[in-house]
């Protein structure tokens, strides 16, 4: 057999994804189903911080959905204290926010926008509970969620506890590929968690033991990813951040293309500068998170650049190949015209059944983590055109970010920009 | 600072079982490659008989040769051979000795149906023209490939002649005495024998329609 160097390149990269999956099933079969007992009794005070920007009338006023989800849920509301910030807002966010305070809700504003991370850390200064928790304005919790979370610091050496965060009814085909994109995050930190490595707790709502951002530090707003990095600090003093996956968070997903990649560049930009900047975490003493979860995550970006490069180059040589082809003898309608079916011209190469055993891998992963997590929203239809198409719109983020990246471009997030 | 565990118990039977999935995946690939290697022997023996049976045919029947003379099948058999043959060569590399030792026997059979061919024809005023077309995929020849494209899709469009490719590096006596008939020589390919007049270098499609003097009525609907 003729053997290239993409061949070479996909034995490499399956070999690294079927180990991976190996070793997530080997996670899944081994893992403790009673771990997230919820404690009815341990019911310490939670402050939720909603950083808000034009969350009013300019998208439809969903704040509202945001506080009446926490509002309406089942922990108990002496021992919740929920704080809007108003980050400069120009629609009617603070009008809104101000209507809650009859429930009991706590409005800070700020005249001029500072970024969510200002607006968030000024939240956690004027808040009461021993537990922080910060939720994106376009997010809704689950009743049940706050419990669930909550039991998890009954280990004193859980820092940060995080739900499932999903797209709520995606209707758009950006949407549902989100919805997908979002859902095997799900299944992953799931993993991560059972591992005790999560390096991510993503910003849309985590709670937080309060005394470790007292002791450790506020969100720095020095980051386009103040969410990974205070994970990664987390994970720097060897605490940990547990996942409780049948915990929902919904989010909205972003529906024009522009916002999807402006966010995915930031996601990425900002993942590998802080991979660069906790660079001693890929050492022995950090356990898993060392010798699997990050060598991992940068294999995944190298599987990305891959993806792209050999979908770029294939395109254009092949459609090069046909022009040419064509110009020196014509279109060959003989050929496709009769064209009879033999098994003999079928090769089923290696490099071919090794993606799509992948693949399979991964369809059954996504059936096992939507019953784990208790997801109701079909992920059928989704998940076929996520597979269709986010090879190349994942990549293409990719090798958006690391032009970024090389070319030191600044990146801006709300107000501020912030250095590549 | 309390180091954080490893879960070896994990990662070793993980590693072990991948290693094991690759092992058999790698197996399966060449077990499908010996079938097909097979499947191509096998129908080289078929061929084998075939013109053995033409040529004792030849023989019995030489005072009712060209009421007798039928080269359909073996003709469509030595093309779908020479198809497989392609797709092997695709698949294993140019430089595969397996794929070189079933091309030298292709090429003895081409020859041979070359022979009857050109037998029939003598005797029997048979008008079907045919192409020699030597060309090399191991030694440098930048249009071989194309040569065989152009060919291809004549060939296809006006199937009334015979088109017999050869390799010019394959090691072959009966090959090389070919060669010294016609003068090919390895720095002027590709080059055409149509219908005993030699052309080196590249030829387009109009030149070879024009060389076989075939038209577009005889184009196959």
């Amino acid at each position: 057999m003729i053997f290239t160097f993409y061949d070479f390149v996909i034995y490499v990269l399956s070999f690294v994804g079927l180990f991976v999956s190996m070793v997530y099933i080997a996670v899944l079969l081994t893992r403790n189903k009673h771990r997230h007992k919820i404690d009815p009794k341990f019911k310490p005070k939670i402050s939720i911080i909603i950083p808000v920007w034009n969350e009013g009338s300019a998208q439809g006023e969903r704040i509202r959905k945001t506080v009446d989800s926490l509002l309406n849920c089942n922990y108990p509301k002496s021992k919740l204290e929920i704080i809007i910030v108003n980050d400069g807002s120009t629609d009617n966010s603070l009008e809104i926010a101000n209507s809650y305070k009859k429930h009991g809700v706590k409005v800070y504003s700020n005249k001029k926008s500072l970024g969510k991370t200002r607006a968030v850390n000024k939240g956690i200064k004027h808040c009461t509970g021993r537990f922080v928790a910060t939720l994106d304005a376009d997010s809704y919790i689950m009743p049940d969620v706050l419990d669930k979370l909550i039991s998890c610091f009954k280990d004193k050496n859980v820092m940060a506890a995080i739900p499932s965060i999903n797209i709520w009814k995606p209707k758009s085909i950006l949407q549902k590929i989100q919805f997908i994109e979002f859902f095997s995050a799900v299944f992953i930190r799931f993993i991560q968690s059972e591992l005790g490595a999560v390096p991510l707790a993503p910003g849309a709502f985590t709670l937080i033991r309060k005394s470790f951002i007292e002791k450790y530090g506020y969100f720095s707003h020095k980051t386009m990813v103040e969410d990974l990095e205070i994970s990664l600090r987390i994970q720097s003093e060897n605490f940990l951040i547990e996942n409780v996956p049948d915990a929902r968070v919904y989010t909205s997903g972003l529906n024009n293309i522009r916002g999807f990649y402006r966010q995915r560049i930031r996601w990425f930009l900002g993942l590998m500068i802080q991979l660069k900047k906790y660079k001693h975490l890929f050492n022995w003493k950090y356990g898993n998170l060392a010798v699997f979860i990050l060598p991992t995550m940068v294999t995944y970006i190298f599987l990305a650049l891959f993806l792209f490069y050999y979908a770029i180059i294939m395109l254009v040589k092949d459609t090069v190949e046909w022009i040419h082809d064509v110009l020196l003898a014509g279109i060959d309608w003989a050929s496709i015209l009769e064209y009879k079916f033999d098994i003999f011209f079928v090769t089923i190469r290696n490099t071919t059944v090794l993606p799509i055993l992948l693949l399979i891998i991964m369809i059954v992963f996504f059936m096992l983590i939507k019953r784990i997590s208790g997801e109701k929203q079909s992920i059928f239809i989704p998940f076929i055109m996520f597979a269709l198409t986010y090879w190349f719109l994942g990549s293409l983020g990719w090798v958006l970010s690391i032009y970024y990246y090389i070319a030191k471009k600044k990146v801006k997030w709300g107000p501020n920009y912030y250095d590549s | 600072m309390k180091r954080k565990k490893i879960r070896y118990s994990i990662y070793i039977p993980a590693f072990l079982l991948t290693i094991i999935m690759f092992l058999i995946g790698f197996i399966i690939g060449s077990s499908v490659s010996d079938i097909k290697l097979q499947n191509v022997y096998d129908l080289q023996n078929d061929i084998r008989i075939e013109s053995l049976g033409n040529e004792l045919m030849f023989e019995l029947v030489s005072e009712d040769l060209c009421n007798s003379a039928n080269l359909s099948t073996y003709t469509l058999e030595m093309t779908s051979l020479g198809k497989r043959l392609d797709y092997l060569e695709s698949l294993e590399g140019y430089d595969s000795p397996r794929v070189a030792s079933l091309k030298n026997y292709y090429s003895l059979l081409l020859i041979r149906h070359w022979l009857i061919t050109q037998k029939l024809k003598e005797s029997c005023d048979d008008e079907k023209g045919y192409v020699l077309f030597f060309y090399t995929n191991i030694g440098n020849c930048e249009d071989c490939e194309d040569q065989g494209l152009v060919l291809t899709n004549v060939h296809r469009n006006y199937p009334d002649f015979y088109v017999y490719s050869f390799e010019y590096y394959l090691d072959n006596a009966a090959l090389d005495l070919l060669k010294e008939r016609y003068n090919i020589t390895s720095y002027r390919l590709p080059t055409l024998v149509v219908d005993d007049s030699v052309y080196y270098g590249f030829r387009s499609k109009g030149f070879i329609k024009q060389a076989l003097n075939v038209t577009d009525e005889d184009q196959e609907d």
